[in-house]
Order: C-alpha cells, then structure tokens, then sequence
C-alpha cells in the first residue's frame, strides 16, 4: 500500500526529468540523491517510495494486465 | 522502466554507481598497464598547442587512428552504462556522436595559440558552442540521451581523483569542511530567512535555500523529496540554480581575477561560491587557464584541487544529512496532511552522492602508484605514463559535460521565478560570495594558496 506500488506514483528518471524544466541542464533524476523518490500524480509532490496515502491505486504488473 | 528499491536497483540504475563503474575501471587499467611498464597514453589522444590549421591537421593525421579507437572505446562504455540505466541505445549512441565531435571542436579550439594568449580555456568554447547549437537547433528526446550533464561530470570526478593525492585530501579536507559548512549553514539561513520574511511558502523556501546552499540542483531533487516539495516549486528552485549558476561561471573567474587571487584561493572561492559541480568546474578551468599564463600566482592544478575539495568534499558529501534533518523539521512542523511519511536514518547513506567513493578510491590507487618515489622519479616515471593519460581523458570526459550544459540549458525553457523567489536567492547569492570571498582569501588564504601533494 506504498507509493512504490501506486499507478499514480512517476519514478521514471526520464518521465521526472520532463516534469521539471531544466533538471538535466546541471542535475539528474538518475542521481543517488534523488533515491527512490518520485512524483506522485494525484497531489503533484515529490513523494517516497515509502509514503502512503488515501488516494492509494494499485498499479497492474505487466502480467495482470494481461489477464 | 520503475526503479527498483533493491540493492541491485540502486547499483545498476543510477548514475553515481555508473561513474564509480567506469571511472575506476579507467584508472585501473591505466595502473596495471603503467605497473607493467606500458601505458594508456595511445588511447588517451588529445589536441596539442598548435599555430597554424596545417599544423592541426598534421596532428589529427597522425593521430586518427587513436582518435577513432578511443571514440570507440568510450561510446561503448557510456552506452552499456545508458542501457543498463534503461536508456535507448540508438537514442544514446546517435547524440554521443555530437557530443563527441563538440567537444573535439572544443580541445581543438581551446589549444590554440590564440586561444592560450587569451586564457580561453576549452571548457568555456564547450560550452558556448553547446549553448550556441542548442539554443538554435531544437533536438528531438531520442538525440538528448546522451547529453548527460551529470554523469559525465561524475565520471570526470572520479578520475580527477587519479591526479588529487589522497595525502592532500587529508591534509585539506578538514579546512574544506569547516569552510563549507559555515557558508552552507549562513547561506541557509539567508536564504530561508529571506523567503519567510517575503511571505513564500516554507517548502520553497527551504528548496532555494538547499539549491544556493549545499549542491545546486542535486540538493533541490533530495530535499523536494525529503520535505515532499510540491513540483511547481522544484521548478522554481530549478530555474533559479541554473540562472545563478551560469552568472557565476562568469562573474566568479572574473572577480577573482581582479583581485589577483591566488589560483589555489580563487578555486576555493569558486568551490564554496558556485552552486552546481559542472559549472563550477567551467568556472574552475576558467580560472586555472590564468595561471597557465602567468596572469595570477599558482597552477591549473591548484585550482582544480581546491574547487574540489570546497565543493564536492566540503559541501556535497553533507546532502544526505541536510535531507534527514529537513525531512524530520518537514514531518514535524510543515505539515503535509494528504500523506503518511516517516524519516528514516538510513536515507543519509541513500542519498549519498555516491560518485564521491569512486573519487577517493582513485585517489588512494594514485597514491599507492606513486609511494616511495621521489619528486624527480615521479616526474620522470608516474606523470607521463600514469597522470598524464589519465588528465587527458578527464579533459574529454569534462568537456562532454559542459557541451552537455550547453546543449540542454535554455533559459526560456525554464520555470518563471517570481520576484520574491529571486530576491530571496538572489540575498543568498550575495551573502554567500562574501562570505566565501573572506574565508578563502583571508581566512583560509594560507592553505588555498599552498596546496601542494
């Protein structure tokens, strides 16, 4: 019941770095600084992996959105 | 690709581990070929001083063929490092071909004749053309794989670590610390400060406040997740560090300049100064190439040195302490009712710029290459086959970079600021090239300026 598990939560180096204009030109999303934290969709913050919340959806892995 | 929390994960899909990848990889091969009384000096090809077009183009035809194999060599290793890190291979291996050429362009340029007489270093021609080309030309997502600012300027570290003696760091890093920590503590405090008294939300604040105080960019994306930043004002502290950060390539060098500072004590200056690590290095080289000519007492060297050990040992290596500290003050104090958080002591080694083992590990395998050896055994033996070879890749790896910065910056791209969140910056800005000016030049002077290994 993570955000590491949520479809709203975005951790995607490249998707993060073309939410924030101009992140690449000096900084990185793939850096260890940034550790597992992503944007959370819903309430547009940077979140952790590890936070939680009401709005919480679980995200299909590859398999069961197949079935 | 969603990044895996695992061990593995953190290893194999940031760039930091990447660079400590590569970067020791280089300088252990380079130790075990000079130990073995062989060299990487054939693959380490660069552009020599040259006076005339003919004499550059002797060189480049004598020299095609290290030219090629070294292009070869490196495009394979950043591009397994890209595909590893699950990015497009054609994308990555098309766009390093361009930054491969400009940077060639660059060293070329910048080795000049006309370009020494006038100090203009080719980190400066780097990134002027990046800037030139990028801002004129508007390149699809698929070729900007490959402009990787930082994990060019990570890997360019750790090898840097080749040629900075671990005795130095030692020696120098607990003055770099103390220095940096007062700056980064007052600027803080400055910037936060100011942000409060003109009404902005605290989590900006505190974001400008990290990006002019710590590391830049680096420290905005860990503390926005620290504190959970809303992501319009990541942007903002965003826009702000890259703005300052290219006045600073320029105005750092130049000040310094006019009050003759030592190239030791204006390195320092830049080091606790400038706030990204790629552009203070720009500004570094800047300086360095003034005491290459003769305009400022000191070496090139003195002011690489310095910068690092202000800016990567005295400032970057605190981040992950700054974000627990941040995120427990957010979690108590700055509420964020839509989520359930915690701090967690272990986000201080998570956050931890790790690039910064790979630069002390090289810098021990250095010392240990040159152990025991006098300075004239060391000049006839160490220097040309072990540090030499291993500066020129750093120079390209370094130039790969700062095209890179040109390539991607345009400030037109970037997130509108807002008056108040410039004065606030802008009072840290201020704060902190006084500050940083009185204790590496008066202060601290003595050690700057005789950095020595």
């Amino acid at each position: 019941m993570n955000c590491a598990d949520c479809t709203h939560f975005i951790n995607e180096p490249a998707r993060i770095e073309a939410l924030i204009p101009g992140l690449t030109s000096m900084g990185s999303a793939r850096a260890s600084v940034r550790a597992d934290d992503g944007i959370c969709a819903v309430h547009d913050l940077m979140v952790s992996a590890r936070d939680s919340c009401g709005r919480f959806s679980r995200r299909l892995t590859k398999d069961q959105g197949r079935s | 690709m969603n990044d895996s929390r695992s061990s593995w994960g953190e290893f194999s899909l940031k760039e930091d581990w990447w660079s400590v990848i590569l970067g020791i990889c280089i300088v252990g091969i380079a130790y075990a070929l000079f130990a073995s009384g062989s060299s990487l000096n054939w693959i380490a090809a660069a552009p020599r001083p040259w006076s005339s077009l003919s004499a550059l183009a002797a060189q480049f035809q004598a020299d095609w063929s290290r030219y090629l194999f070294q292009f070869l060599v490196m495009l394979s290793l950043f591009t397994l490092a890209a595909w590893t890190m699950g990015q497009s291979i054609a994308g990555f291996m098309s766009g390093f071909v361009l930054v491969y050429v400009l940077s060639l362009g660059a060293l070329a340029i910048g080795t000049s004749d006309f370009a020494q007489d006038y100090s203009i270093e080719p980190a400066v021609i780097a990134l002027a053309v990046g800037a030139l080309i990028g801002n004129l030309v508007r390149f699809s997502p698929h070729l900007s794989e490959a402009f990787r600012v930082e994990f060019y300027i990570k890997t360019g570290i750790v090898l840097l670590g080749a040629t900075l003696p671990i005795t130095l760091i030692i020696w120098a890093g607990p003055i770099a610390i103390v220095q940096a920590s007062i700056v980064s503590v007052v600027t803080f405090m400055a910037i936060y400060w100011t942000a409060q008294f003109l009404e902005l939300d605290r989590k900006l604040g505190a974001l400008l406040a990290v990006g002019g105080a710590i590391c830049g960019i680096s420290a905005v994306i860990a503390i926005a997740g620290a504190i959970r930043a809303r992501r319009e004002h990541m942007s903002i502290a965003v826009a702000s560090v890259v703005a300052w950060s290219i006045v600073m390539i320029v105005v750092l060098p130049l000040l310094a300049r006019a009050w003759y500072l030592s190239a030791g004590v204006g390195g320092a200056w830049i080091g606790t100064s400038e706030f990204a690590d790629a552009a203070g290095f720009v500004a570094a080289h800047t300086y360095g190439a003034f005491a290459r000519s003769g305009a400022i007492d000191g070496t090139p060297d003195q002011a690489i040195w310095s910068y690092t050990l202000l800016k990567v040992v005295g400032r970057d290596i605190w981040i992950g302490i700054w974000a627990v500290i941040l995120s427990f003050v957010a979690m108590t104090r700055w509420e964020t009712p839509e989520l359930r958080t915690r701090v967690s002591l272990m986000d201080i080694w998570r956050r931890f710029p790790k690039f910064i083992l790979g630069l002390f590990a090289a810098s021990i395998l250095a010392t240990l290459a040159s152990r025991n050896l006098s300075y004239t055994d060391f000049e006839a033996t160490v220097r040309p086959g072990f540090v030499n070879p291993l500066t020129n890749l750093r120079a390209w790896v370094f130039n790969f970079s700062f095209v890179s910065i040109g390539l991607t910056t345009r400030l037109r791209g970037l997130a509108p600021a807002g008056g108040s969140a410039f004065i606030a910056f802008a009072t840290g800005v201020l704060v902190n090239l006084v500050l940083g000016y009185v204790l590496s030049a008066i202060v601290f002077q003595s050690y700057w300026s005789n950095l020595t290994p």
